[in-house]
């Protein structure tokens, strides 16, 4: 299988008052064709600014360097008006919110609509066909109906839905989902789950799925990479990464979550709080709140080892090193 | 053992208002017709998903909203019948616990200001033993005495919260009703806070009752749970009885939506067909019919009551047996 | 501090805080600054034009314009604090109480009178309100005063309305905080941002507002100098002495831009919308 993307050492920064921080900083992963990419981390991880760097949609005072190869051709390297052929078409995007993601002034159907049109040189009529046949396919009971309602009328789970249908619409290679079920009750999250299970293996497209819910990576993802204060620290096939977790924050992440088949008294916990991004611990970034710091881990920043299949970016695996 | 609170019949319906002359044209039907019991020292959960009025039931009871119709005993005293001020002063013993650890703090006012009001507003202590009292409290919560004089901008969600429960503990209350208090909170922090909870729970003795969308947090803090669906209680049990032999199948649905950390997990997901009809027009009969695999005639016509089908468990559903036997 | 240099950093507010400022100095350095007696009648030197004697000229009792355009300051000063003051008196507390408690009295009296007053346009009112009350500086600002107050019983109230529903005046009424403490330490405070703003545009409308009235002979009475008066005499000269016009003009235009430029820029800087 062949990578579809391919993320080289992006680096992402924003400018601000003080002057301009790192927010993903040197972050290597590929996505191969057909593959779920699970990208887990907490709030500030930097894993949905990731996402809008490879959709060039970083807001103004944001500015991305590095390579984001997308069937090897450098998407930093498009222009604009290049980039907006590759949006929607070929990549495309489902947000967490899709209360705010979709237009309130249109109708659901118009909105699918516009995006067929924008990239398929097709008549309105076979765009409109176009629009009910993936509002069917994403399982809308009347699509004929929704189609000419509004956002607001339909429930969050249905507008997940609608959000999928317009992602869907134009058969793309590679999908970014950014937390699409965050935003959702657990009864709808496994309709929506179920429901890009069973796109993905009709389409055979790529996902990215980035999330903080270790449950949803462990059903749905192929593999998986982790994030910390803007880079990956951990990355592996996903029963790798369940049975045999490498870095110590996957542990701790894994730890400090309560599951529902087990019962412990005290749930571990990953002291402190996620480092700001203007003031980064030198060395390795997650040292301040490791449970298995060495002296080296506060001079010196590890770099992304390989481990056989498994990839960890931490000195406790640095071979020669004790 | 005297139980704690009481809640009977417990009902919350927001009118619905259209036209010029705002006439009530229908209501939410966002708590209706509660009953729970909380004795001391235990820690009750209550779980549902959105728009199942479990948070109204916690607002609804501290009367942060006046209550519709029926009785909360609190130590065999109404609440709901208390005059302002003798509800005032009740709150002193119990407290509050939000859920947004940003909105829930006052940004103009400081870490002292905000846990001082508390102690201040019933006239508890001289300044002097006040202060001390705060500083106390912000130790056991895991904070430093020279946090005090912050403003809350100056801290991270997960310490936000814990200045939120500090302010509930100031007061020593017997009870202690937390909304969704980790669910803002990212999963490492998560567990900081459950953990402080627990800690918490048998340094003081606490009485909680904790309201949570979140299954497994439920599961790992709570003695006994109550699911809640469209403005009523479906099943209620100790922890293990319920987690272990749900006998309403929508906590049944509910336990098998839960994604497991663990990719090579068995899936026997039950899932839900169509959404949360609305609280201002529920479904004729058991509510839960239109979405429920084990419906029969009877559940549109006739709203099952809760019947006891073990020792504390309780479950509404006409079929409970047949669900039962499915586990 | 800091938020303070973030301020001045709008520009526009700058400027606006500059003219204020310039105003205010004014006012209070009048005597010093004015050459002549503003109200020194001198009928050897009558409608002069601007000259190096009289930078703006005399009007037709030989005073000073511009010794009476530098007083006129001081009233105008405290025409935008007392009017906006005596508004912000009356429209805040009923803001806040009909805000905080709703029910009967906010939707059928309340807002409904306030819809009722709001339905003139400001300076009709104000003058009605004045010609009931009948002339002079006081009853000038105190019509001026109720016509601004539904304004701020609207902006007041538009705040509580929201703030009562943030969790942390749930929390302050859990722990058992007395509902004026609420209103008062909880509600007000979280509230001043945006009604500042609108007491800044207020105080514009109020320069404006008491100069018409002035102009119309109901505010400040003769010889005191306003603008609003001074434009007012200097009308029936404008055949014989236009620039008589000029300046008491110019500095209502000034002085009015100042106000609006401060009110913008302290939006920018208030708003967290707006503010990074």
């Amino acid at each position: 299988m062949s990578a579809i993307l391919e993320v080289k050492q992006l680096r992402t920064r924003f400018k601000n008052d003080r002057g301009k921080v790192a927010v993903v900083d040197g972050v290597d992963f590929s996505i191969r064709q057909g593959e779920t990419l699970g990208v887990v981390g907490e709030s500030g991880c930097g894993k949905s600014v990731t996402s809008l760097s490879i959709m060039r949609l970083l807001p103004q005072n944001g500015s991305s360097e590095g390579h984001i190869l997308f069937e090897g051709k450098d998407l930093l390297a498009l222009s604009e008006k290049q980039m907006q052929s590759v949006r929607g078409n070929e990549i495309a995007m489902i947000f967490q919110e899709p209360m705010t993601s979709l237009n309130p002034l249109h109708t659901v159907g118009k909105q699918i609509e516009e995006a067929v049109l924008l990239h398929r040189s097709v008549s309105k009529e076979d765009a409109k066909k176009r629009a009910i046949e993936m509002l069917k396919a994403v399982g809308m009971p009347r699509p004929e109906e929704i189609y000419g309602e509004f956002p607001h009328q339909l429930s969050g789970g249905m507008r997940q839905r609608v959000m999928i249908a317009m992602a869907m619409a134009c058969d793309p290679k590679l999908i970014i989902a950014d937390e699409p079920t965050t935003a959702l009750d657990v009864t709808i999250q496994a309709q929506i789950l179920e429901l890009m299970q069973e796109v993905k293996e009709r389409t055979g497209t790529s996902i990215m799925l980035i999330t903080h819910d270790l449950g949803v990576v462990a059903e749905m993802c192929d593999r998986v990479i982790v994030m910390y204060a803007g880079q990956v620290v951990e990355e592996a096939d996903v029963e790798t990464l369940f049975e045999d977790p490498k870095h110590p924050y996957t542990i701790g992440l894994m730890n400090s979550i309560p599951e529902l088949d087990e019962e412990l008294e005290y749930l571990e916990t990953i002291p402190g709080s996620v480092p700001l991004a203007h003031q980064m611990p030198s060395g390795c970034r997650f040292a301040p709140r490791c449970s298995k710091v060495m002296p080296i881990c506060h001079e010196q920043a590890p770099e992304l080892m390989e481990l056989g299949a498994q990839k960890c970016r931490c000195w406790l695996y640095a071979k020669g090193e004790e | 053992m005297e139980p704690l609170l009481q809640v009977r019949g417990l009902k919350q319906h927001f009118p619905i208002h259209s036209g010029a002359f705002r006439k009530v044209v229908g209501h939410v039907r966002a708590v209706d017709g509660i009953d729970l019991t909380v004795y001391p020292g235990e820690t009750v959960g209550i779980v549902g998903e959105s728009g199942c009025g479990k948070s109204t039931t916690g607002r609804t009871i501290l009367r942060l909203v006046e209550p519709t119709a029926g009785e909360v005993l609190f130590n065999g005293k109404d609440l709901a019948k208390l005059k302002k001020e003798e509800m005032r002063q009740m709150r002193k013993d119990i407290q509050m616990v939000f859920q947004d650890p940003y909105a829930s703090l006052n940004p103009r006012k400081t870490i002292k200001q905000i846990l001082l009001e508390s102690l201040e507003v019933h006239g508890i202590g001289t300044s002097k033993e006040r202060l001390k009292t705060i500083e106390e409290i912000i130790e056991v919560v895991g904070l430093q005495k020279e946090h005090l004089d912050r403003h809350p901008h100056d801290f991270s969600g997960g310490q936000r919260q814990r200045i939120g429960i500090a302010r509930a503990l100031v007061l020593k209350p017997k009870l202690i009703i937390a909304d969704e208090p980790v669910s803002a909170l990212d999963v490492s922090i998560q567990s900081q806070i459950l953990n402080l909870l627990k800690d918490l729970k048998k340094e003081f003795d606490l009485t909680l009752l904790f309201i949570s969308h979140d299954l497994s947090v439920v599961k790992h803090l709570c003695d006994r749970v109550a699911v809640m669906y469209l403005g009523r209680i479906v099943e209620i049990a100790d922890k293990r009885k319920l987690f272990e032999n749900p006998s309403h199948p929508y906590t049944q649905a509910l336990l098998s939506a839960v994604p497991k950390a663990n990719p090579k997990a068995k899936r026997e997901r039950i899932i839900l067909t169509g959404d949360l009809p609305s609280p201002a027009n529920p479904p004729s009969g058991c509510t839960f019919h239109p979405r429920c695999r084990y419906a029969t005639e009877a559940c549109k016509t006739t709203a099952p009551q809760l019947q006891e089908v073990g020792e504390g468990h309780m479950v509404s559903c006409h079929h409970y047996k047949e669900v039962l036997s499915t586990v | 501090m800091k938020s303070v240099l973030k301020f001045f950093r709008t520009g526009l507010g700058l400027i606006g805080a500059i003219i204020i400022l310039a105003l205010v100095l004014t006012a209070a350095l009048a005597p010093v600054i004015a050459p002549y007696d503003p109200n020194a009648q001198n009928y050897e030197k009558i409608l002069q034009e601007p000259n190096a004697e009289h930078y703006f000229g005399t009007d037709d009792l030989g005073r000073d314009i511009f010794s009476r355009v530098v007083y006129g300051a001081q009233v105008s000063i405290k025409a935008a604090i007392i009017s906006v003051g005596i508004a912000m008196l009356i429209g805040i507390p009923i803001g806040l109480f009909t805000g905080y408690y709703r029910g009967f009295w906010d939707e059928w009296v309340v807002m409904r009178v306030i819809d009722a007053l709001q339905a003139f346009p400001f300076l009709i009112l104000a003058l009605a309100i004045s010609a009931v009350l009948g002339s002079g500086f006081g009853n000038a600002m105190l019509a001026i005063g109720i016509g601004f107050a539904p304004a701020f019983v609207r902006i007041t109230r538009g705040q509580v309305l929201t703030l009562r529903n943030m969790e942390y005046v749930h929390a302050a009424k859990s722990v058992g905080v007395k509902d004026m403490r609420i209103i008062f330490g909880h509600i007000l405070p979280n509230a001043m941002g945006p009604i500042i703003i609108q007491s800044t545009l207020a105080m514009a409308t109020g320069i404006l507002a008491e100069a018409s009235l002035s102009y119309l002979g109901l505010g400040v009475q003769p010889p005191t100098p306003s603008w609003g008066s001074m434009l007012n005499q200097a009308q029936t000269l404008m055949s014989v002495a236009p620039y008589a016009t000029y300046y008491p003009g110019l500095a209502i235009f000034v002085v009015v831009l100042g106000f609006n430029l401060l009110g913008d820029g302290l939006q920018q800087f208030l708003d967290p919308k707006t503010r990074k």
